[in-house]
């Protein structure tokens, strides 16, 4: 009970920092051009982080930390308008909503299905953030008991279960994160002080910097790749009705929202890919046990209406290990470790105690982002949809200027823009041949944290590596590791012990 | 080849020991770890060419693409950056939005101009006018912004 009423007087302490009109309205327009950006085909939500993050800089941090809590569920939002209304999934996570989305749009229910994509988003995302007031205060007094060992021991597993979920080959994306740790080597050694791969460079001594990385992988290599396979956008021609769910079309989701919301919320804990293994986990169930099965990729208001909820939950319930732990699950929460620690915030056990009205700050924003989200889309879709029918060369001169003004004001050089371009060339040649960029990304911002951790284990313990499975929660931390890795292991195993088999087979 | 330079320049830099690891010593990890799976998804391609035929390749970029189109994109760019601070945001915006619009096939001359004009003023007056942010001013004479 005690416990209860302490998370409400917090909450009450959070809701005054957010409800300030200032902070309102920056959550607003945080909201509106997130969605404006995260609605352009093919930009997710790191992409908008990344390309947003600059308008943050010149706000104080708690007005900052609420603008890019409204930029974050803007960019998942306008995800998933451009999968329903396009099929083009704005990421992996709103694949599984352009199935049925898609079909629901071709079928003149286009309203309909941004509709309860909308409401099942603002219904999981609440739910979301109710069940991370409880759990964060929790682990985060767990998480006080961790040192160096634990630290080192859950980047590395975080590291590969987003490896193993990010693409198709686990190799590809395990190289992606390999050159992603050499890159965050460059700068200054945290250790020694030494200058590392700088060359004499001096915009090199603080590192190569993530935001323009990130800007280059997700932005600029996405235009490149628009403008190289120009594809027939099957624009919605339909006209948008009844935005709102009828009775019946509840009656067929209501569940689904619910299961999807804990589904999402649960997997979203998870280190790894939470908003898109959630999404595909509760399409999974739903159709697995839906009477129908047969109506799903047809069409079905549940197959929009579960993986909504989820992917919201898990994109909320996915900053739980950001803010107890300080380490990011995941490349949109790494963005937002990013942009927390451009303003002066470091995430962790000690935020709550050492920041309090930043973290219930953050953790109330997001219930104002939710609300106004679900005030700002349903009125405003029609001009989403107008936006989607602009012709896609306009669109290309916006996205490009308003990324060489973000990567300039990083540094105010042309360097950083130029760092842009060069990871927008790396990012299109990557992508063509199927190398996923967000471990790349991940690895970058993970890879000096698992340096220090390591250092300080190695160090503490006289080179004894063995403390990793004598300490218990760096023994368990791995084992789920290792159980969570060892189904994909022994499928790839057995591929190759069937392939040289089968190649050493004689051939007549 | 980058995992290889990597180990080279962080080798110099003392690796040191387990209980006592110097600077090179993650970097050495890194890369090393690179060299490793660079070398397997090599061989793993080479595999794939060499047993099936290069048609089926089923990570071989589109051929119909149009590649033209991002070399140019990227060239622009790369433009963009030489000049950004010399002729100035205004100016290199301009002629940077011109240039795609150009790639990105807009046909009519009178949209292009007056697009890469409202454009670059438009994002101008938001960031440096608005917002306070201080874009690239340049340094040719007669030139102010």
């Amino acid at each position: 009970l005690d416990f209860g009423a302490d998370i409400v007087a917090k909450l009450a302490t959070g809701f005054a920092v957010a409800l300030t009109p200032a902070n309102i309205a920056y959550g607003f327009v945080g909201a509106l051009v997130g969605t404006a950006i995260g609605v352009l085909p093919g930009l997710g939500t790191v992409a908008t982080i990344a390309l947003l993050l600059p308008l943050t800089y010149h706000l104080d941090p708690v007005s900052a930390v609420i603008m890019l809590a409204g930029i974050f569920y803007g960019a998942q939002y306008g995800g998933s308008t451009t999968a329903i209304l396009l099929n083009i999934p704005g990421e992996a996570s709103s694949i599984t909503t352009s199935l049925d989305g898609y079909q629901m749009a071709r079928q003149g229910r286009a309203g309909a299905a941004l509709g309860i994509s909308a409401i099942g988003s603002f219904i999981g995302g609440t739910l979301g953030v109710l069940g991370l007031c409880f759990v964060a205060p929790i682990l985060s007094t767990f998480a006080l008991r961790f040192g160096p060992p634990e630290y080192f021991c859950l980047i590395l597993v975080g590291l590969l279960m987003l490896i193993y979920l990010s693409g198709e080959s686990l190799l590809r994306g395990a190289l992606m994160a390999a050159i992603g740790i050499s890159l965050g080597c460059v700068g200054i050694d945290p250790v020694s002080g030494l200058e590392r791969f700088t060359f004499g460079v001096p915009e090199l001594r603080d590192g190569i910097d993530t935001v323009a990385v990130a800007m280059g992988l997700f932005g600029i290599s996405e235009v490149a790749l628009n403008l190289s396979k120009p594809e027939a956008r099957d624009a919605l021609q339909s006209s948008l009705k009844g935005l709102l769910p009828t009775r019946d079309d509840w009656k067929l989701a209501w569940a689904p929202v619910a299961r999807g919301s804990v589904l999402g919320f649960l997997a979203g804990v998870l280190p790894g890919g939470g908003a898109t293994i959630s999404s595909f986990m509760t399409y999974g169930v739903e159709k697995w046990i839906s009477k129908t099965p047969e109506r799903f990729g047809h069409g079905a208001i549940e197959g929009v209406a579960a993986p909504e909820s989820a992917n919201n939950a898990a994109a909320t319930s996915s900053f739980i290990p950001l803010m107890t732990l300080g380490i990011p699950g995941n490349a949109a929460t790494a963005m937002i470790l990013v942009a927390l620690m451009i303003h002066g915030i470091q995430p962790g056990p000690t935020m709550m105690q050492d920041r309090p009205e930043m973290f219930w700050g953050l953790i109330t924003s997001m219930y104002v982002g939710n609300v106004l989200l679900l005030a700002l889309n349903l009125p405003l879709i029609h001009l989403w949809v107008k936006l989607l029918k602009t012709p896609y060369h306009y669109l290309v001169v916006l996205i490009v200027v308003i990324c060489v003004v973000g990567a300039y004001t990083i540094s105010f050089s042309a360097f950083a823009v130029g760092t842009m371009v060069v990871f927008g060339v790396f990012g299109y040649v990557a992508r063509q041949y199927g190398y996923p960029p967000a471990p790349l990304i991940l690895a970058m911002i993970l890879g000096p944290m698992l340096e220090k951790s390591l250092q300080q284990t190695l160090i503490a313990e006289g080179g004894n590596m063995r403390v990793l499975i004598e300490r218990p929660i760096c023994l368990a931390i791995l084992s789920l590791g290792l159980l969570i890795l060892a189904k994909p292991m022994i499928g790839i195993i057995a591929r190759i012990a069937r392939g040289q088999s089968a190649g050493r087979a004689p051939p007549r | 080849m980058f995992g290889i330079a990597i180990v080279a320049a962080a080798v110099p830099m003392r690796i040191g020991t387990l209980s006592e690891p110097g600077p090179g010593f993650f970097p050495v990890l890194g890369g090393g770890s690179l060299i490793v799976l660079a070398g397997c998804d090599f061989w793993g391609r080479l595999w794939h060419i060499l047993r099936s035929p290069p048609a089926m390749a089923p990570s071989e970029p589109d051929v119909r693409t149009q590649a033209w189109k991002a070399v140019a994109f990227f060239g622009t760019l790369a433009a963009y950056v030489a000049v950004l601070n010399t002729i100035g945001f205004i100016a290199a915006t301009f002629l940077l939005a011109l240039s795609l619009l150009y790639i990105a096939n807009e046909t009519k001359w009178w949209v292009s101009l007056l697009c890469a004009l409202v454009s670059s003023l438009g994002a101008y007056a938001l960031f440096d006018r608005l917002l306070g942010v201080n874009l690239a001013k340049g340094t040719l004479p007669g030139l102010l912004w």
